[in-house]
């Protein structure tokens, strides 16, 4: 006998996510969840992001998803801003339900934005939803211009896309102009940064926008 | 990657719709995969067949209902593959296309006993 299902494999995330959508807007928090590759910059981009908050005077807080090791999140504490690791024991990405236990140990009522670092990976993470408000990404020029061609999914589902080491393009042959054009017919209303985070070049209009992000997220 | 999680959730969708109907066997799990989802249909009925051992849907068949990515332009109505995402129209030239299939990644039905 055939019984109708018709349920999303997904759901169950979903689910989650929207519930912790519903706190941080109940909180009101402003949350981005930052992915790339591993070694594109995302915890530098978080450590220069908290630097102009600081500046800007946004009080926030980071959670960390790595499969292994507190590393990243002791660079973040090292500047005094509340950190969580959370270790995925092997996971490929941070689902819903690891993000509503690492709020356990995140004071939202004392924060008006929230960065998640996702775990290094170009693949699994744009598949499930975290509850955040903005999707962004990275991507360093050492990487390749191609990327976008190998994965899509990521690069059309982002908000913002932060591309890293461009103090670095003269020892590549990334073709700027050619990978934006792609970008742009992938995603047409993405915000784009070229910056280095090593040398601060282009980070002043990245952070004016983080900045507006949690004043329009915020009220 | 991830397909672990996935066949995990198909698990106990499945599982938990036979209940519902009182099942005593699964025989057919069908799936409605979408070429955007990144998932591998062949490591998820590899997971799905250890995973089953020992629950009412041990030795059931996976069907997979593969849908290629398909867009459509806001513009002129075009309908075009968009296996790369590229959302540019190549009837109009329009960067309008709107993903209508890709992403699926249900369970549609079962088949129970």
């Amino acid at each position: 006998m055939e019984v109708k299902v018709l349920k999303d494999i997904l759901e169950t995330n979903d689910n989650i996510a929207a519930a912790n959508a519903a706190k941080f807007k109940e909180n009101n928090v402003a949350v981005l969840n930052f992915m790339s590759s591993p070694g594109a910059g995302k915890t530098t981009l978080v450590i220069k992001t908290l630097e102009a908050m600081k500046r800007a005077g946004i009080p926030l807080a980071v959670i960390d998803g790595d499969i292994a090791s507190s590393v990243d999140a002791d660079r973040v504490a090292a500047f005094g801003v509340p950190a969580v690791q959370i270790n995925t024991g092997g996971a490929c990405h941070l689902d819903a339900n690891m993000i509503r236990n690492g709020l356990d140990k995140v004071d939202l009522a004392s924060i008006r934005l929230l960065i998640i670092e996702n775990v290094g990976n170009l693949v699994c993470p744009a598949e499930f939803k975290l509850g955040e408000h903005k999707k962004v990404m990275l991507l360093s020029v050492t990487e390749g211009d191609d990327k976008p061609h190998k994965y899509p999914l990521m690069f059309s589902e982002a908000d913002a896309l932060v591309i890293n080491k461009i103090d670095l393009i003269g020892s590549t042959n990334f073709d700027m102009e050619g990978f934006q054009k792609t970008i742009r017919e992938m995603n047409p209303d993405v915000e784009m940064f070229i910056v280095s985070c090593t040398s601060g070049e282009g980070l002043e209009a990245w952070d004016e926008w983080v900045v507006k992000q949690v004043r329009e997220l915020t009220g | 990657m991830h397909e672990m999680t996935i066949t995990q959730g198909i698990l106990d969708i499945a599982l938990d719709s036979a209940e519902k109907s009182g099942a005593s066997k699964i025989n057919e799990v069908n799936l409605t995969v979408g070429s955007l989802s990144q998932v591998v249909p062949d490591c998820v009925a590899f997971y799905f067949e250890i995973m089953t051992k020992d629950t009412i849907a041990e030795g059931a068949k996976l069907n997979i209902n593969f849908i290629e990515a398909k867009a459509r332009c806001q513009a002129c109505g075009h309908e075009f593959a968009a296996e790369d995402m590229i959302m540019k129209c190549p009837a109009c030239g329009d960067i309008l296309g709107e993903l209508i299939t890709g992403r699926e990644l249900a369970v549609d039905s079962i088949d129970i006993d």
